[in-house]
Order: structure tokens, then sequence, then C-alpha cells
């Protein structure tokens, strides 16, 4: 089963992407592009307390504005919600708190306390200005560390703590042992800031309600039009077969549109009471505001460590802002507490953690949200190995897994079949020129130069494959006219799904990847799947699209061998053409068997019906196929100003069988910026009363092309042995393994000053130590 | 610049650069052929962006193209695809 899919004509190879077309032309279809006659538009008046008594919200000043049909409120709305659990989390998803808009008080800034509807959006925006909200303030509770102490106000009052989930610290007596043995033991406390997905399409919806038909139509920004259809219809009570629901092309999620928010759902409801179209554009103030927010964790990591640096336990205890009303997989928890050993080898390892509420806004699920146990572990390794006075591309090779302990479980129980992570760190220093760049370091510091090199190790727990990601479908059809579709269940916003898995199908049938057209994102025409998530789609949706093209190969073949007199064994497919081995004038094409199988019947082998297409429903072998990498930078330090320049930037990457090598070094290269903007310049930040600071791009600093390191990257392709194409999904590492090594970069590069490095906010704690810089020079 | 600014002068917009025949423009070729758009929604301002600076800058460096597409946000590509397609773009322009 491994190794590259039967042809590999256009699977390897970097194939310019079908949807590029209309997006270069301005033809994309966005949500706003979408207009239907009669649309109203709505506006949100927000709270502008991040704790507080609701004590009065009269909104008759703004319902009096001509041009407003409705404000709606909690009193309107909040009741009618029937259930909220998300088919992701199931039932139990509504233990997690959740509301439509504010009722009797308040519980972060940006939360949604009425909702203007007017025939423009211009009259919503001045409408929201007429709606008077009165709050009486209270104390927040902002910072995580005390919203998980007893003395801190509850954010949720009808609960009794602030803890949404904790995994407590469990009796491990191997890695007690080991900590009570070695000959050192480490403990470090890792801070990482908030930020945020920031897609360039903020979210976005277009409702309409058929009241004779009953029946509502949602155009939305969403990862999966099927998440969406599923939680509109337990929230508004309506069945999921009266809903239709339209995914457009979208601009960029990164986890942020996985579900519908409050918002999305209160426009839902907007349209079904008013009976016109109802649309919602959000704005980028209220994206940045209250759009999810993510990564704000606490690692307190150790390590159990010998003489020569090889690490022989660890602990981590993980703490987590959930915010007030994270979305469904808020909580990254129990994902943290399994992998943070990554992929080394390390025999005994323990985690707990505490996810707990906060009043600001909900966390989601931003791309690797997990990833602060590699951020904490590889952050600690160099650590370690400063301390040690061992070199931190040593450290790692003394602890790493090799192909030799093959396959390897790790000691929270998880199995990595396949693992190259030591082959991509060796790539990866090869490529950088490691041992040239430590002379040459040397030098610089002579001179009183901040030259630093860092590094991290990634072990990707990709195509996750259980509960809600289980599986995904894909329908192939040939056309009467030998054009091909593969209707997916999962459709692209960026992954470029458009044309990669046209590249798989066009290998299995034979035909030309320019000839397949995938079709995706409507629940009323594409099969049933959970949409993007888990960096799955390489795997699972290429899996699902490869099964249905080989039946739909099979009976290709099976009517050409009656057609032409052969044995099927005998035929060869190429580029549309089906011909004999050795005989290519004895010759048909997959046109001529298409209008056989619709229009010929009687033309076909007796055990073959009439049709060509199949539906094809995969799961792939495994829970997880984990793909590695290795991110390896360099940075200067201005001793001045304190400002970070990256100077080069290295990714060794294993994702398998690459289908496309430029989608994933372009999924590499924008996970990385994420990574690397979020690291240095991106900064979500809440006063101590909870009152948001960085809520425009003045103050909250996304990279710009001036800002970004040239990428260089390396690829080791080692097939995974979960699915038949041998594909690993990568769609996260970038974003996860390239905080720390930037981290450690700098770290390395201030060690001559004898600086740490147990936070994130590299710019923060640079700032920090400016004065001790300025000193020291 | 702010909407209003424009107002009473001639716009170019995304719309405009292929020919009507369907062909691609220099930019517009050069961000297909080097990967310069994923989820495609910033593209537009990025692709007049730099039909208008190649058109006053025939032969920029690096740096000068980084400047120039400084105030557009990308948020998919890492701006990788986007600074290979600009180079691309001013090469291509610049053949005779």
């Amino acid at each position: 089963m491994r190794g590259r899919a039967t042809g590999g004509r256009f699977v390897g190879q970097r194939v310019p992407r079908h949807e590029d077309v209309r997006f270069i032309t301005g033809t994309g279809q966005y949500v706003d592009d979408v207009v239907l006659r009669g649309t109203l538009h709505v506006a949100f008046a927000r709270s502008d307390a991040a704790r507080g008594r609701l004590t009065a919200v009269d909104t008759k000043a703004a319902a009096d504005l001509p041009g407003v049909v409705a404000v709606l409120t909690a009193a309107d709305l909040n009741h009618l919600v029937r259930e909220w659990w998300t088919d992701f989390e199931g039932p139990n998803g509504q233990s997690r708190q959740f509301r439509l808009f504010a009722d009797g008080d308040v519980r972060f800034v940006g939360e949604a306390v009425a909702m203007v509807v007017a025939e423009s959006r211009y009259i919503a925006e001045d409408a929201v200005e007429l709606v008077e909200i009165d709050i009486e303030p209270e104390t927040p509770v902002v910072d995580p560390g005390h919203a998980a102490t007893a003395v801190a106000p509850p954010v949720h009052p009808e609960l009794g703590s602030n803890v949404l989930l904790e995994l407590p610290p469990v009796e491990n007596p191997a890695v007690e042992s080991a900590f009570s043995s070695a000959p050192h033991v480490f403990t470090e406390t890792f801070h990482q800031h908030r930020y945020a997905c920031v897609p360039m399409e903020t979210r976005g919806i277009l409702a309409s309600w058929d009241a004779a038909g009953r029946e509502l139509t949602v155009w939305v920004s969403t990862q999966g039009q099927f998440a969406a259809q599923g939680l509109i219809g337990r929230v508004l009570g309506i069945p999921e077969a009266q809903i239709r629901v339209i995914m457009p092309d979208v601009g960029g999620a990164f986890g942020q549109k996985m579900f519908p928010h409050p918002e999305e759902l209160a426009v839902a409801f907007a349209t079904r009471q008013l009976g016109r179209p109802v649309k919602w554009i959000e704005d980028r103030r209220e994206n940045l505001l209250c759009g999810e927010h993510a990564r704000e964790d606490r690692a307190t990591i150790s390590f159990a460590v010998d003489d020569q640096g090889a690490i022989l336990a660890a602990k981590a205890d993980f703490l987590e802002s959930a915010g007030a009303f994270p979305v469904a997989g808020g909580s990254a928890l129990l994902l943290t507490t399994s992998i943070f050993p990554g992929p080394y080898r390390i025999a005994a390892a323990a985690g707990s953690g505490k996810t707990v509420y906060t009043n600001t806004t909900g966390r989601g699920s931003y791309r690797g949200p997990w990833m602060i146990e590699t951020v904490a572990r590889e952050l600690m390794i160099d650590h370690v190995a400063r301390i040690l006075g061992v070199d931190p591309l040593e450290m790692r090779r003394r602890n790493v897994v090799r192909e030799a302990d093959l396959p390897y479980t790790m000691a929270t129980g998880l199995v990595y079949d396949q693992m190259t992570a030591a082959a991509t760190l060796e790539q990866a220093a090869e490529l950088i020129g490691y041992d040239e760049l430590r002379s040459r370091q040397a030098e610089q510091r002579a001179e009183g130069r901040l030259v630093g090199i860092g590094m991290s190790l990634l072990a990707e727990p990709s195509a996750v494959a259980f509960g809600w990601f289980s599986s995904d479908a894909a329908v192939v059809r040939i056309g009467l006219h030998g054009r091909v579709d593969v209707l997916t269940t999962a459709a692209s916003h960026g992954q470029s799904l458009e044309t990669t898995i046209a590249q798989v199908a066009a290998d299995e049938l034979g035909v030309d990847v320019a000839d397949v057209r995938v079709i995706q994102g409507d629940t009323a025409v594409t099969p049933f799947g959970p949409g993007t998530g888990g960096s799955r789609s390489a795997v699972v949706v290429a899996g699902a699209a490869r099964g249905a093209a080989q039946e739909v190969r099979a009976k290709l073949l099976h009517i050409a061998a009656h057609r032409l007199e052969a044995a099927v064994e005998d035929l060869v497919i190429e580029d549309g053409r089906i011909h004999v081995t050795g005989t290519p004038t004895r010759a048909t094409t997959v046109a001529e068997i298409a209008r056989l199988a619709y229009l010929d019947i009687a033309a076909l082998p007796p055990d073959q019906g009439p049709g060509l297409e199949a539906q094809y429903r995969y799961s792939p072998r495994d829970k997880f196929t984990w793909s590695n990498a290795c991110h390896m930078c360099t940075c200067e330090v201005d001793p001045v100003t304190g400002a970070v320049t990256l100077l080069r930037y290295v990714v060794s990457e294993d994702c398998g069988v690459m289908i496309n090598p430029s989608v994933v070094e372009g999924q590499i290269a924008g996970g990385v910026v994420q990574g690397v903007g979020g690291t240095l310049l991106e900064h979500f930040v809440y006063d101590e009363d909870g009152n948001p600071l960085t809520t425009t791009f003045m103050d909250y600093l996304l990279p710009t092309a001036t800002e970004v390191p040239v990428i260089e990257y390396g690829h080791i392709e080692t097939p995974a042995p979960t699915n038949p194409g041998g594909h690993k999904g990568m769609g996260e590492g970038g974003a996860i393994a390239s905080p720390p090594a930037v981290i450690n970069a700098v770290a390395d590069a201030l060690a001559p000053l004898g600086a740490d490095q147990s936070r994130v906010g590299v710019a923060e704690y640079i700032a920090d130590r400016l004065v001790f810089v300025a000193a020291a020079t | 610049m702010l909407a209003v600014q424009a107002d009473g002068h001639e716009v170019t917009t995304v719309e405009a650069l292929a020919s009507a025949d369907g062909e691609l423009s220099i930019v517009q070729q050069a961000f297909r052929d080097a990967h310069g758009l994923q989820c495609g929604f910033c593209t537009p301002g990025f692709v007049v962006t730099l039909t208008s600076f190649l058109r006053d800058h025939p032969e920029p460096t690096d740096d000068e193209i980084r400047s120039a597409l400084s105030g557009n946000l990308c948020r998919c590509t890492g701006y990788q695809g986007i600074l290979k397609a600009a180079r691309l773009a001013a090469d291509a322009g610049r053949r005779p």
C-alpha cells in the first residue's frame, strides 16, 4: 500500500491551482458578494464592561429611527434557544457556557447585548448608537491564574467555580522515581500571551427564511457547512432537512470559523422572525474584539535529566484561559497533556492541567490549539541545554526518537509508527549550515553583536479521525462528455483542495487534471463530513476521493474491456484514452465510455448498470497520522532598540507523500509567519479591568511583507502507513513550531547578557530587558 | 488613501486587468505561477498594488517590492509566494 498513487502523473507535481483564476480576476464569491433582494442588515450593540450587572437595555430610540425594522435582545431571543451543543462535542457540549445575548449581566467586553436589524448597514450602525445600555460594573477576573483561585469572583455566577475542565496530577511511580533519583531536576513556567486567528475575511452570514416552504437557506463564512447546519438547526429547533447551508468562497479561517457563534445564530433567528433575508458582515474591530481568541496559556514543566543531558522523565502542568464563552473545542487540554513529550525518548511523563473561565473573549481553536506543549517543551530543552553547557542541537540529538526506536510508544501511551524527527533535525542543520553559524556567532559575540540561533522539533497529530472527525466522503462522477466532478465533504478556504483533490482523482482515473472539477461547500450537494480541521484533508478527503475514483475506474475499465473485446488487466488509461497494452490502435476514450454508460445502455456488459459514478466514505487506519518537522532560524537583536530581525528561517518537513509541494510550502509559510507574528508582533492585551487595548490594526500588529524572512524548505517524504496515498497532514505545524524556534533564537542572542526566556511575548520581554541591555553596553 | 479621496478619479480594479479574451496580465499570471495566493481574499489588493507599483518602478529591488506591498495584509501565504510573484512579474515585465 505504500508509495505513490497509481499513475502519479499529477500527485507530487507543482500543479497550478484551479481556484486561482477566479481569485486573481476578482470573480471569487465571498458571503458579502451574495446579494438577495430585500435583504436587511445587522449591527450589534455590545457590552463595554468586562463584568457587571445589566440594569437596563433601552431600545426605543433605536427602534424609532426610520429604516430600523427590529431591535432584538435577550428578552426576545434567548428563551427560543433550544440546544446549543455542536456535533463535534455531542450533547455534553451543553456543559460549556453559552448564551445568545447578555441577560441580566455582562461577562466580557464585546458581548452582544442587542441586535439592530435595518434597511441598510448605515442605519443599523446609527441605531446601535441609540441603544442605551446601563451596566453597574463589577470587578472582573482577567488573569487565568487568579481565576483558578477560590477568591476569584465567578465569571458565571450560576456555576460553583471558574474551572471549566481539570485534569489533576495523577500519581505516577515511574515519573516520581525518575525525579527522585535523577542527577538534575529543572522546573520552569512559561507564559504565552493571547493572540488570534485574524482571517482577512471576518465572520459573515446571509440567512433567508422561506416561510411558505419552511426552509432556511444560509450562506456563511465557515469551515464546514454541516457543522453550521447541525448547530443552527439545534439552536433554532428546525430539523436539519429544512436547512441548506452554502459555504461560498471563504477568506481564511484558521480555526475561527469551525462553528457559528452567537452573532451568526442571532441572524438566523432574525430572518425567521422577520421573514426577510438578513445579512451580517463583521467589521474588523468586532473580529479582533470578540471573534474568538487563543493561545493564553501557562505551562509549568519539569525535566529529570542525567549528566549527559538525556531527559529521563517529564512533568507538565498547563493552565488555559477559556474566556467567558469558549467555542466548541476551546479547551485543548486533553491533547496538550497527551502529546507534550513530543518526538523525544522520554520514558516517563505525566501531564495535568486546568481550563478556566475569565471575563474575556472566548477561546477558539486557532491553528494548532494545543501548541503550548511544543512551545514549553522546546523552550525547556534550550533552557536545560544552556544550564548544562550542551549545544541545543546536540541536546536534541541525544533525546530525539530515532529510526531504530520505531514503533515508539510515548510515555503517555500514543504510538509513533513512523517518525523522522531525527532526519529533519539533521536536514535543517545542514540547510542552515549550523556548525558554521555557531563558529561565526562566537566571532559576532566578540564584536558585541546579539546574534542567536533557535530551533524546535514538532510531532504533529494530523488527520484526527475519531468522533465527529471520523470520516470524509467523496462522490466521483464522470459526466456525459467525459468531464470529471469530485464532490467533497470538506471545502477549501485557502488549503487548495480544488487542486490537490483533483490531482489525486486525475491520477486514479488516468485523465488530465484540467478535466477534473472539485465541487464543495453545500449541504444540498455534497456528502456529509466535518469540514476542515485537525489538518485532515490531505489524508481523509484525499482518501475518500481516491476510493471513489478507484471504483469509477474499475467500471470504466470493465465497460472498455467489453467494448474492445480485451481483458481488463490489459487496458491502460492515459490522458483520457483507454487502449490495449502494446496495441495503441485498439482504443477508446473515457468520454466514449461515459456516453455508453448514460445513453447506450444496451452496449454495456451484462454485469454493469448504467451511469459512471461512485461515492466512497473513508476513515484512516489510525486515529492520528503523525507528521513531523524541524524549524531552525537565526536572528539579530538590536542592542539599543531591542528590535528582533529574523535573518534565516529553515523548515525541514516530513508530511509523507506530497500531493503538491507548492501547496505544502504555502501551508508551512503561512503557519510560520502566523507564529512569527504571534511571537514578535501580535498581542491581544487586556488591562486589569478587562478592557481590551488592541482592537485595531494600529494596536494589534500583523506581520507585513517587510517583516518576514525568506523561508527555506527541506522535504523528507516517508509515506504514512495509515492511508493508501501515504500522505500526512501538516496544516498546523508551521504555526506550532515557529514560536519556540523564534523565542529560542532570541534567547540565544541574549544569552551573553544572562537573559532567560520564560515568556512568549518576546517583544514585551525585550522591552522589559532594555534597561538591562542599555546598562550592559 | 480614503475612498472619498478617489472622488472624481478613474479607479482601476482587479476586474480590469485581464484582457477581454481572458488572458491574464503579467502580474496575475505571476501570482498563479508563484503560488502567490491561498484563500484569495487579499489577492485583488495585492495584484492591483503591484501592477501600479511596477508601472512606476519597472526595475525594483527586493526591498522596494517589500516596502511597496507593506500596506496590504495577507494571512495565508506568509508573503513568500507574493514576494516571489512580484519578482517574477518585475523580471517578466523587463523582458524585451
